[in-house]
């Protein structure tokens, strides 16, 4: 989505109007801006789920970057958001003062540091494992780094868990949440940038078709590589936000059953959103936060319902079924996701006419056609 | 003679992309029809429609007096039409003689004397029996292919490109095995872009952008200037 | 005593029990080669890793459960044929997943099935989990089934028990089955030639969707066998997502070491696994720190394995160049 709508492409049907019109075009997402901003601070657990939605964005761009950039799927993305938090926490070490803002600060580089080095390693391997079997050795990986690790008792508060409050200028949930907005829009800026840039094209060239891509020049190894190592990065910085949102670091959120249901999570938000579009993991993101059993908007609906009850036992099952449900219908049916819906919006904030038919068929899904390797 | 196969006004496509537009020709017992026609003119469509590996959007195909447009292809197979596709495709991964037993799938009590036929045919394949399909030469695997379309003893086999990457003489050998096949009992109905089987052939058809433009037997086809003349346009 | 001393003498002094780790080995291979089968079966007839045959193997497990302890309305049954009820619950299952999820998408790319099987998992854990059943629970002891005593003999005051040996019979049974239908049925073969070419087996008059869903089936009934015998005490678990979140992961890492394609190989990969973490898990702490870790290294041990086998040779044991 880029504002640059100066000239207009010679293509039939791509019309792209002057920059005026774009800008005036998004002026109309102002008030959803405004209301993101807002709604928040009227109520702690607003901003606690909001801040929970801002780190599911994270690592659905995280998620976004390995396909849209490498074609493949992660399965065990648990593991980089968790050593992300580890890391955080541990570094920080605020034992029961809050955290001292420099440190905080060294704290989310010194995560998003490690996850990206982790992720490294992985993709180190991916170089010479191929599609299906790249994808269980991530859903191995994934399980078998968290249990490892993530419950050494130096790493894990000798399995109390390791605390992380926040520093005081972010004590209030409200405030937190426009931090982790901002990291948020970070990301998503840099995944801008990355696209639009050498790599970024190389990456894609890669996804195509990876002979073609040789050929050209483009150096296979290392692309991959980076691809790796900025969604590691990103979930890292993600795990980071989310070890002082919760102001603890417990590896029983990062591992067994807990952990291997947080990757699926992942797996539902990438999937759902449409692999490789930005805009519809962002919406799959908020809207998996919104329902999770974290947030109360479930809860309040079934009380309205009479099935309170039900619902506050079973929360953790309901949000499976919901988010299998949505992945199932999404793969099977309408394979470009939350993405594809968006299509017609996205290009009308470019500033092409609005129209529900895509003339050029668009970025769709990574992992189709030239995508993953299977 | 009886018709064995008439088609009627087929139409067929590709998602919704329409190939077929409204062929009609008939094919009489016991008789070898050739298809000719360019890249993209339908002729692989039409066989494939035919055997039921396609659906049909309009018209009607029918088999010895019976309605088959419609069946799935296993009960195309079933009535006697058998299919020896483009491209060969055999079963990489299993012997010859297992391809060749699998092409008896709907009519088991055949298999044994359908199999001995087929060596008789192509005493190649008896030798190489054992081997994995996927190794075998080009041309073996075509012959691979005609065989195991025989298996199912069908009373009309459709042969789609057979001559396709095969050298002038190994093609050669295929289309008098297809004559012999058909002097042994089988109707054909053979697609083709080398005219080098023409000899072999008691009518042929050209197809163009989905239709059939020519459609000759006997003194027609001795007249190949007429037929050239459709077939290049 | 079964002990074997390495390095004695030197810093690096390991002592090893042979015996439990070798029958706890043995036990949790059956237990991963069970699971295995499905999963080399699935992939021989699709070319996909199922991640949803352990929850057809829990979804059986607790229809066993269910019908075994008579809960709510459902009457008390005897153990076998809960057990049957179970194994077709399992059946079903994976023949509704073939309909709705495997065939419509039968011309995409592979990732995108193992996609949707992912989502089918998942799906079925939240369904378990929305089942009226203690969550708790096991199945009976087979012991107690059977009327006999726990245990089948003791080498060196160490009992072998029932559950492990009706576990490797099973596993044995299922695996000689399974590679003699591949190998020597029809059908067995027709599923080949639908993996190798689902357009030639048309044209051959096989019915593709007609095979596919005796592959799912099958797959079903296998899962279904591995869940009832994975959910027998002592390890024995009904907790939905229990099977998924462990044992599924180590069974796939089995299936690969013992080759995707091989049947016998499942065995032979679940067996391998099995005892490569039962001695990673013993007494020896071969990496400091990791020890004190309840099951770090034998997880550490499966994922060397899964590694060095996909990069040394990624067709496995006995697995076939493909």
């Amino acid at each position: 989505m880029t504002a640059d709508a100066s000239v207009s492409s010679a293509l039939p049907g791509r019309r792209r109007l002057a920059s005026r019109t774009v800008a005036t075009r998004a002026l109309a997402a102002l008030p959803l801006l405004a209301l993101v901003l807002w709604l928040p601070s009227t109520n702690d657990t607003y901003g606690h789920v909001a801040t929970y939605a801002a780190i599911f964005i994270m690592v659905g761009l995280s998620m976004n970057v390995l396909t849209g950039y490498t074609g493949q799927i992660s399965l065990g993305h648990q593991a980089f958001v968790g050593l992300g938090a580890l890391t955080a926490a541990n570094v920080v070490k605020t034992g029961i003062v809050p955290a001292d803002p420099f440190m905080f600060g060294v704290g989310m580089v010194c995560a998003s540091a490690a996850s990206g080095v982790a992720a490294l390693l992985l993709g180190a391997v991916a170089l010479r494992i191929r599609g299906l079997y790249l994808a269980l050795v991530t859903l191995v990986f994934g399980s078998v780094f968290a249990d490892a690790i993530f419950t050494l008792p130096s790493l894990n508060g000798s399995d109390a868990g390791v605390s992380a409050y926040r520093p005081n200028s972010l004590a209030s949930d409200y405030r937190y949440f426009l931090f982790a907005l901002l990291l948020a829009a970070g990301c998503l800026y840099i995944d801008q940038r990355v696209r639009g840039s050498k790599v970024g094209r190389g990456l894609i060239a890669l996804r195509e078709n990876e002979l073609v891509a040789q050929a050209y020049g483009v150096s296979v190894l290392r692309y991959k590589l980076i691809g790796f190592t900025i969604s590691g990065a990103m979930a890292g910085l993600a795990g980071g936000v989310a070890a002082f949102w919760s102001q603890e670091f417990s590896d029983k959120n990062f591992t067994d059953v807990a952990g291997f249901n947080l990757a699926l999570t992942f797996v539902v938000i990438a999937v759902v959103g449409g692999l490789g579009s930005r805009g519809g993991v962002v919406l799959a993101a908020i809207f998996f936060a919104l329902t999770s059993p974290i947030s109360p908007l479930l809860q309040s609906l079934a009380n309205a319902m009479h099935w309170g009850t039900y619902y506050g036992n079973n929360k953790f099952y309901v949000s499976n079924v919901i988010g299998a449900v949505l992945l199932l219908q999404t793969v099977i049916l309408n394979p470009g996701g939350l993405g594809q819906v968006l299509r017609p919006f996205s290009r009308w904030f470019a500033g092409h006419p609005f129209s529900l038919h895509d003339p050029d068929g668009g970025d769709t899904t990574a992992m189709e056609g030239g995508g993953v390797r299977a | 003679m009886t018709q064995l196969l008439e088609v009627e006004d087929l139409r067929a496509g590709y998602g919704s992309v329409p190939v077929l537009q409204g062929v009609t020709f008939s094919v009489a017992e016991g008789e070898t029809a050739v298809m000719f026609g360019l890249n993209g003119a339908g002729k692989s469509t039409t066989v494939n429609t035919i055997a039921g590996l396609l659906k049909t959007w309009g018209g009607k195909v029918t088999f010895d007096g019976e309605v088959i447009s419609g069946l799935p292809a296993s009960e195309i197979v079933k009535r006697g039409v058998s299919l020896c596709p483009e491209g060969r495709r055999v079963f990489p991964q299993l012997s010859v003689r297992t391809n060749l037993e699998l092409g008896a799938w709907t009519n088991r009590s055949v298999q044994a004397e359908q199999l001995e036929r087929v060596f008789g045919y192509f005493p190649r394949l008896e030798e190489r029996s054992a081997q994995m399909a996927g190794t075998l030469s080009g041309g073996e695997q075509q012959m691979l292919a005609i065989g195991r379309a025989l298996m199912s003893k069908p009373r009309l086999l459709l042969i789609d490109e057979a001559s396709l990457g095969l050298s002038p003489k190994l093609t050669q050998t295929v289309f008098q095995v297809v004559d012999q096949i058909n002097d042994d009992g089988t109707t054909v109905v053979i697609v083709e872009q080398n005219v080098g089987v023409l000899p072999y052939a008691d009518q042929a058809l050209v197809m163009q952008k989905g239709t059939i433009t020519f459609d000759g037997r006997g003194e027609a086809l001795a007249k190949t200037g007429d037929l050239r003349a459709a077939y290049l346009g | 005593m079964h002990e074997l001393v390495l390095a004695g003498g030197t810093p690096f002094s390991v002592q090893l029990n042979l015996l439990t780790p070798l029958f706890d080995g043995i036990a949790n291979g059956a237990a991963y080669g069970l699971l295995g089968l499905g999963l080399v079966l699935l992939y021989k007839s699709n070319g996909i890793f199922n991640f949803a045959q352990g929850e057809f193997a829990m979804i059986a497990a607790i229809v066993t459960y269910v019908f075994d302890s008579g809960t709510g309305v459902l009457p008390n049954l005897p153990f076998f044929v809960a057990a049957l009820l179970g194994v077709v619950a399992g059946v079903l299952v994976a023949l509704i997943t073939e309909r709705l999820v495997i065939r419509p998408m039968f011309n995409r790319a592979k990732v995108i099935l193992v996609v949707g099987t992912v989502g089918v998992a998942l799906l079925l854990i939240g369904v378990e989990g929305l089942l009226p059943y203690p969550k708790t629970e096991q199945l009976p002891d087979i012991g107690t089934v059977l009327g006999v005593r726990p245990y089948v003999a003791k080498v060196d005051q160490i009992p072998i028990a029932d559950q492990d040996v009706a576990k490797i019979v099973m596993l044995v049974v299922l695996a000689i089955a399974a590679y003699v239908f591949f190998r020597y049925t029809r059908t067995g073969t027709a599923i080949l030639a639908v993996s190798q070419d689902s357009t030639a087996a048309r044209v051959v008059g096989i019915s593709v969707e007609r095979i596919s869903a005796i592959s799912w089936g099958i797959a079903g009934l296998l899962g279904g066998v591995a869940g009832i015998l994975l959910a027998v005490p002592p390890q024995g678990t009904l907790t939905p997502g229990a099977f998924t979140g462990s044992t599924l992961i180590v069974a796939f890492a089995a299936a690969v070491l013992g080759g995707m394609t091989s049947l016998p190989g499942a065995f032979v990969g679940g067996m391998g696994l099995g005892l490569i973490e039962a001695f990673a898990n013993a007494d020896a702490a071969f990496v400091p720190g990791l020890r004190s870790v309840a099951n770090g290294q034998a997880e550490l041990a499966v994922f060397v394995v899964l590694i060095l086998v996909l990069l040394v040779r990624p067709r496995g044991l006995l697995g076939q160049e493909s």
